[in-house]
């Protein structure tokens, strides 16, 4: 894989995203601008239902944002491409398809074939421990070899920016761990740029570079902190760093205002109290 | 995997639950059937039909009988020349109605005032509109299948995962890829279901069309005057009063109507593998 492409930078221009019109319009994403750094590790969270699917939707270029633009490299994206891959919340991989004819998907869609696509798949589906299930169907996977799975059909598109929508939500505690550390060492070992969307703070900031804190319903940038912890990283080491323990603590007051706005419904009243000067805020770490 | 592990004793279980259940209800259809004969008390309903004993008699002469083997064959003639029409035009048609916005707004309308009226109901409308009799049944039969294949591929290409085409396309597929690997297969399950019910709706259909137009042109090829397939042997069983021979037929069909769903099923394993139970 040393032909691997360098990464890319995803700049979020001041985007927002209403459905329906007149007084029936909603406003999911609201005047949001961040960016996504070339190479790193940018993890989005916010509560749940905050509208972060619908970002990346329209950081996929599945829908248009309302106004704004977000540029890949520069480049409007208008649409969707190999260059942003996403990996879904529970699985998307065809269920009609084995583990291996899924992986080639992509590569066969671009009329790629023959034995160094076959080489290439086999190592990919090595790498991600499912040598063994080349031949299966998604459903005789387990929920955890399923995300891998799917990974690994991302992996094979050497996307430059590489989405992931709450990839490991629904597995088992154990599983999730083993999950993340796996998923901590595919990127470590890549050079691709990863956006990472979650609602779990213990996931956040055992894998983030870059913490984008999002408010709450519709959906604005609340903070940005960067997260300097060494890497290779361990859960075991995050458990006992002090660094992490005030992140997380600095990260969850954040949340749990926003949080909060849901339970008491001034969220309703965001738009109105909308400061967009603080989204330039910065917390170092 | 999982599924060779079953213990066999659950099948053995189910098998010997399966053939007591038709004992018990050959003895209790014998015994109500002969009531009368026996005690003098006739059990409603139940007199009328022949015993077991007697229809299985029947059937053994039958067996033999070229004529009854004619009918098979002409009713499994026509339920397949209906059915297959119906597949070969009813996919494309519902998958035209479910991916074109303009099409399904065009079509959708009279489809769906045509669809309520039941298929017998074109019987003299079939006999003035094709130039055979059997072009006129298997018209008909092939309208008792369409539209349940129809609605089943419609539904099926309109309920796919938008994650599943959103992620194709992101991976660089074209339209027609998206199509080839990722409509049809995902609407294959629907494409099945739709079949089977199909097929039975056909078998009904064939029966009764047969039983109204008195058994088709190719009469007369059997030996004994019942060569106008199964619904037609039953019609004529019936005129000539032979009530073994009625029941020996409604038996037949159904034997029939479950050979053809099985094999739908088998089929349906064999081009959709990963919908089989694990």
């Amino acid at each position: 894989m040393n032909t691997r492409r360098k990464g890319g930078t995803l700049e979020v221009r001041d985007i927002s995203k209403s459905y329906g019109s007149g007084r029936f319009a909603k406003t999911v994403v609201d005047r949001c601008s961040f960016t996504v750094e070339d190479n790193k590790l940018t993890v989005m969270i916010g509560p749940s239902g905050s509208g972060k699917s619908t970002m990346m939707r329209l950081l996929a270029g599945f829908e248009q944002p309302t106004t704004g633009s977000v540029l890949l490299d520069g480049q409007k994206v208008t649409k969707p491409s190999r260059d942003r891959l996403v990996v879904f919340q529970e699985t998307a991989l065809y269920p009609w398809m084995t583990t291996y004819k899924n992986v080639v998907f992509g590569p066969e869609s671009q009329g790629r074939a023959g034995t160094k696509l076959e080489k290439a798949a086999d190592a990919l589906i090595e790498r991600v421990g499912l040598g063994q299930f080349r031949k299966s169907y998604p459903n005789q996977l387990s929920g955890g070899m399923q995300r891998r799975a799917e990974l690994a059909r991302a992996l094979i598109n050497d996307p430059a920016i590489m989405i992931l929508d709450e990839p490991f939500r629904g597995l088992d505690a154990m599983t999730k761990g083993l999950m993340q550390e796996y998923y901590a060492r595919l990127f470590e070992n890549s050079e691709n740029t990863h956006l990472f969307i979650t609602t779990d703070i213990d996931e956040a900031i055992f894998l983030a570079d870059r913490l984008l804190i999002m408010s709450n319903f519709p959906l604005r940038l609340r903070e940005v902190i960067d997260v300097n912890l060494p890497r290779p990283r361990k859960l075991a080491d995050i458990v006992e760093s002090d660094v992490a323990n005030q992140l997380k603590a600095t990260a969850l007051s954040l949340l749990h205002e926003e949080a909060m706005k849901s339970f008491t419904g001034t969220h309703s009243m965001s738009r109105i109290n909308n400061n967009p000067g603080r989204e330039d805020s910065k917390i170092g770490a | 995997m999982l599924a060779a592990n079953m213990p066999t004793s659950t099948g053995i279980r189910t098998m010997r639950r399966a053939v007591i259940a038709i004992v018990v209800t050959l003895i209790f259809w014998e015994v109500t059937s002969r009531f009368g004969e026996w005690t003098g008390i006739q059990i409603p309903f139940m007199h009328v039909i022949p015993p077991p004993t007697r229809v299985l008699a029947a059937w053994y002469t039958l067996l033999g009988d070229a004529g009854y083997w004619q009918s098979w064959y002409l009713s499994f003639l026509r339920v397949l020349a209906g059915f297959g029409v119906a597949m070969l035009i009813g996919i494309p048609f519902g998958m035209l109605l479910a991916l074109s916005r303009i099409f399904y707004q065009i079509t959708f309308p009279p489809f769906e005032v045509l669809r309520p009226i039941p298929p017998l109901a074109w019987v003299p409308a079939a006999i003035l509109f094709w130039p055979t009799q059997e072009l006129s049944i298997a018209f008909i039969t092939f309208l008792g299948a369409f539209y349940t294949i129809v609605i089943n591929v419609i539904g099926g290409a309109r309920s796919i995962d938008a994650r599943y085409v959103q992620s194709a396309i992101s991976m660089g597929a074209s339209r027609w890829t998206v199509f080839r690997r990722i409509i049809l297969p995902s609407t294959l399950p629907s494409i099945i279901v739709g079949a089977a019910v199909g097929m039975g709706i056909t078998w009904e259909v064939v029966v009764a069309a047969e039983m109204i137009s008195g058994g088709g042109s190719s009469m007369g090829h059997g030996g004994s005057g019942t060569g106008g397939g199964l619904g037609f042997f039953i019609w004529n069983s019936y005129t000539g009063g032979s009530y073994e021979q009625i029941v020996v037929g409604m038996i037949s069909i159904g034997i029939a109507g479950y050979v053809s769903s099985s094999a739908i099923r088998a089929f349906g394993n064999l081009i959709a593998p990963w919908l089989k139970p694990r």
